[in-house]
């Protein structure tokens, strides 16, 4: 593992792209520091990084997009799987490599709120969590690209896939306020939520009659769970969709709320999205 | 040792590998022949874990290549049909990446890393990046990549494709030096290659085992039935009449004349009876000069072509042009390779 971890690291400094993401991303959380805490004598940190979080929808899938895209593609993979080495700790080094490139800024970012002390309080403590859970937040994020990544051979699609995924997760938290919180339109909501969660199921087991199945039940449970008690279902889709989204949980981290759950979830996302991966790879060598 | 037993391999409807079995003993060269798309590489790329079987088992020093896979992994070096380079890394970075990969201890890492620059001469280019190397180049630091850690089975996926004749004549050298301490599986779609360095062959069709053995044995199977061209000086009505009163032919073909004046026909008969006496004896007495004699022996390349086309018709014409097309590229290259020897010597 340590080999895979050295050489992604190695290969990062190499590229010129992983330079160029990791400067854009740390000009533009100094512009919004300089605007939001500097502008606006603000002395909290977390509002700056809830502003720029959206960048990571679109640089994160960049740094990720290839790292098991361009094994496939230059066929090194051959290599890493044939060595004596396990395909759970091969996925394990590329995402810390990749981990660790990516805590590089934070090195700047942890030195703001010492910067912000010497013209105001500072409540250290707020500040450095709201750092942490938006490092974790990007944590999941790589975990997700590296899936992508996985995906397919071609770095540019494993960017988009990942780009798409990110930007959907961005705006669901943004939909989920949107949304009339009356029961029926939870119903159509979580319907169609099951529909996309199917789907994804099916992209990975690829069985018609276990998914079709699947789908059949998850449909008749809501139906019949609707018609039964249909106050249950009030508010319910804008719960589930601000559940689901890393950013809205992001949102409320920041809003000075620390839950251990919240933690957890995000943890258990990395495992989960690694987990897949792993999956994925499996999958291409049985098929 | 590696033993593979009913192996099957399956690409949604198509079978790519057919029920393979067979043993590969220690310290032995074996080839893989077979033509594109037989499931050489496919069979390789099960042996040394990279795809799964649909069916079957492979252990490799008794160590089932599924069920413990490092182990298995760790007897096994092997050379990819791409050899499995990254280009950003120089020689040497990439060579101590492998070592690392490969669990090599830690103490024996550099004087290991220099024996195999050594012995694929990349001393040279080691500061190099990989990027800026050519072919015949990335193919020694993929060779040296399957060295490295002196494995117990070395598996090289058509080593020589796309090196002039110099290269393969190094890499062959290579691998029958190789062949002293380890054992080498090799695959080729080029005969002469086989059996220059191979000890024992297997000859691959469709995904099926169709023929083994060692390139004489191989040889000898094929020769069933004995050949021998003629060249008589004469008329040919009376070389005719000779000719039908021989014993045990079973067939014959009159050719085009070579010279004026002359018949040229091939002659077919039973194994068993060397019929170039009788020939002789019988034209003598009809004052029938024999200007070319010529008995056929087969080589291992129509041994080839032999068991890997069907008997029917459409097949066999396709055989025959290949036939013609492998034939020319033997003659280059084996005149390529004189040519070097030369200059060698000199």
């Amino acid at each position: 593992m340590l080999a895979i971890y050295k050489r992604e690291l190695k290969s990062y400094f190499n590229s010129m792209m992983g330079y160029a993401v990791l400067f854009v991303f740390l000009l533009l959380v100094s512009i919004y520091f300089w605007g939001v805490n500097l502008g606006n004598q603000d002395g909290y940190i977390g509002d700056t990084l809830q502003s720029v979080c959206v960048i990571y929808t679109i640089i994160l899938p960049i740094l990720t997009m290839r790292v098991f895209a361009e094994e496939k593609r230059n066929k090194t993979d051959q290599l890493l799987f044939s060595a004596p080495v396990r395909i759970w700790s091969i996925i394990w080094g590329k995402y810390l490599a990749v981990v660790t490139f990516f805590s590089l800024p934070f090195v700047v970012i942890c030195s703001m709120p010492l910067v912000l002390s010497r013209y105001g309080t500072v409540i250290f403590l707020k500040s450095y969590v709201a750092i942490f859970v938006f490092w974790l937040l990007g944590c999941v994020m790589l975990a997700m690209g590296v899936l992508a990544s996985s995906l397919t051979e071609n770095q540019i699609v494993a960017a988009v896939i990942g780009f798409a995924a990110n930007i959907s997760l961005f705006i669901m938290a943004q939909v989920a306020n949107l949304i009339s919180s009356s029961a029926s339109a939870s119903l159509i909501g979580l319907s169609i939520l099951c529909l996309l969660g199917i789907a994804l199921v099916f992209a990975f087991v690829r069985n018609i009659i276990i998914t079709g199945m699947l789908l059949i039940i998850l449909e008749t449970a809501l139906q019949v769970v609707y018609h039964i008690k249909s106050d249950l279902f009030e508010g319910v889709f804008t719960k589930v969709l601000s559940g689901i989204s890393f950013y809205s949980r992001f949102g409320e981290f920041i809003g000075g709320s620390f839950s251990i759950a919240s933690v957890v979830y995000y943890v258990s996302f990395i495992f989960l999205f690694l987990y897949f991966t792993m999956h994925v790879i499996q999958k291409r060598r049985w098929s | 040792m590696i033993e593979v037993k009913n192996l099957v391999k399956k690409y949604g409807n198509h079978v790519a590998v057919n029920n393979l079995s067979f043993t590969v003993e220690d310290g032995q060269v074996y080839g893989f022949l077979g033509p594109n798309g037989a499931g050489k590489s496919t069979t390789m790329n099960m042996i040394i874990g990279y795809l799964s079987a649909t069916e079957g088992e492979i252990l490799v020093d008794g160590h089932d290549v599924f069920e413990e896979p490092e182990k298995a992994k760790k007897c096994i070096g092997y050379l990819p049909e791409n050899p499995p380079l990254y280009v950003d890394m120089t020689v040497y970075e990439y060579l101590t990446f492998v070592a690392e990969l490969k669990k090599v201890p830690k103490k024996d890492r550099m004087s290991q890393i220099e024996k195999v620059m050594k012995m694929t001469h990349i001393e040279d280019v080691q500061g190099r990046l990989i990027k800026y190397l050519s072919k015949g180049y990335r193919q020694r630091v993929g060779l040296a990549q399957a060295i490295l850690g002196f494995p117990k089975i070395i598996i090289l996926d058509e080593p020589t494709v796309g090196l002039d004749p110099k290269q393969i004549i190094e890499i062959r050298k290579l691998i029958t030096e190789l062949s002293k301490n380890h054992t080498i599986i090799l695959s080729s779609h080029i005969m002469q290659e086989i059996s220059a360095v191979c000890d024992h062959i297997l000859i691959i069709n469709k995904g099926q085992l169709v023929a083994e053995g060692s390139p004489e044995e191989l040889a000898e199977m094929a020769t069933g039935s004995q050949e021998v061209s003629l060249r008589i000086k004469g008329e040919k009505s009376k070389v005719e009449k000779v000719i039908n009163a021989l014993k045990h032919i079973h067939r014959k073909e009159y050719k085009e004349t070579v010279e004026e004046g002359t018949v040229e026909v091939l002659l077919f008969a039973d194994q068993e009876h060397d019929i170039r006496e009788q020939v002789f004896y019988s034209f003598a007495k009809e004052n029938l000069p024999i200007l070319h004699m010529h008995a056929i022996v087969k080589s291992l390349e129509e041994v080839f072509l032999e068991v890997t086309t069907d008997s029917k018709g459409e097949k066999k014409l396709l055989a025959h042009k290949e036939t013609q097309e492998t034939a020319e590229e033997k003659a280059t290259s084996v005149e390529l390779e004189k040519s070097i020897e030369k200059e060698s010597e000199e």
